[in-house]
């Protein structure tokens, strides 16, 4: 499966699958890991929740492009750095929700993903700068366009 | 189906990564109503540490031993209720399969792999998780 596959999968599983958590508590999980953040990027989202490091390896077996166990958060280094972002994102959020008691189902993953890779005063602010395309968004967030879309999708109630 | 597994609570507790105390209260809950609500979560590891299908323990549906041969279909698996390893509807095939394969491999390795979560990019398969079993001994280190 290529990432567009994973792509389509992330859409399927925002639109039809399992939400178990309201989406203001997606936003408000989100937020306060951006506060939280322990350096740029991803890693620093997961540094400053203290989740498992995040490891690269090219050998990861097949099958997978990313893992997380209890000691590490594996990433398959391929693609484009924003489809690397939302692996390191996804699995982050699988974590995220584990250590709030919760179930982690993929609906609610993707969901959490997404609003760890751009948080909601982002969207705001480009709202309200009348740019809130998913081009725009991507470029600011370094997220790829599907995810930025699908971003936007999920705030569009909220904005 | 602790009894036909030739295991009991406490060493069913261990395998499942819960507390004997956890695994005996749902036990007796289950006893007094088999429709007690039980968390997924906890049912979902005791399902892993039985090798049975965690969608038959559940709910009753389905079937209890999934065929490993069968090809899994991966949108249904990656829309199961928690994305785990353990949601897979033939965890417990493809688990017995890959064990199987490497009789070696000690209990935590598959215990571990069981509760990761993955981007699956391809159908699960017992080699490839025979594989995941000796990435994970060779990454990470085992329970004190």
């Amino acid at each position: 499966m290529s990432e567009c596959g994973v792509a389509v999968e992330a859409a399927a599983e925002l639109r039809g699958g399992v939400h178990n958590i309201p989406a203001r508590l997606v936003e408000s999980m989100a937020d306060q890991a951006w506060e939280a953040r322990d350096g740029d990027g991803a890693e620093g989202l997961a540094r400053g929740q203290k989740a498992p490091p995040v490891k690269y390896d090219p050998e990861l077996p097949q099958g997978q492009d990313g893992m997380l166990t209890t000691q590490a958060i594996y990433i398959r280094p391929r693609g484009s750095a924003g489809y690397v972002l939302m692996l390191i994102l996804h699995e982050l959020a699988h974590w995220m929700l584990a250590r709030a008691g919760l179930d982690d189902p993929h609906g609610d993953v993707w969901a959490l993903a997404l609003a760890l890779a751009a948080p909601l005063a982002l969207l705001r602010r480009l709202k309200a700068e009348g740019e809130l395309t998913a081009v725009r968004l991507a470029a600011e967030a370094g997220m790829p366009w599907w995810a930025a879309a699908l971003r936007i999708d999920m705030t569009a109630v909220m904005l | 189906m602790i009894e036909t597994r030739g295991t009991s609570a406490r060493a069913l507790a261990r395998t499942a990564g819960l507390s004997h105390s956890t695994v005996s209260a749902v036990l007796d809950k289950l006893d007094a109503n088999p429709d007690a609500r039980v968390e997924a979560r906890t049912l979902d590891k005791i399902a892993a540490a039985l090798e049975v299908d965690a969608t038959w323990l559940r709910t009753g549906r389905g079937e209890m031993d999934n065929n490993a041969q069968q090809g899994p279909d991966l949108q249904a698996e990656t829309r199961s209720a928690v994305a785990r390893f353990f949601n897979l509807p033939n965890w417990a095939a493809l688990l017995r399969a890959a064990r199987a394969l490497e009789p070696t491999l000690p209990d935590w390795v598959w215990q571990r792999l069981a509760v990761a979560a993955p981007v699956l990019i391809a159908p699960p398969s017992p080699p490839s998780v025979a594989e995941l079993g000796r990435y994970i001994v060779r990454h990470e280190t085992p329970p004190q």
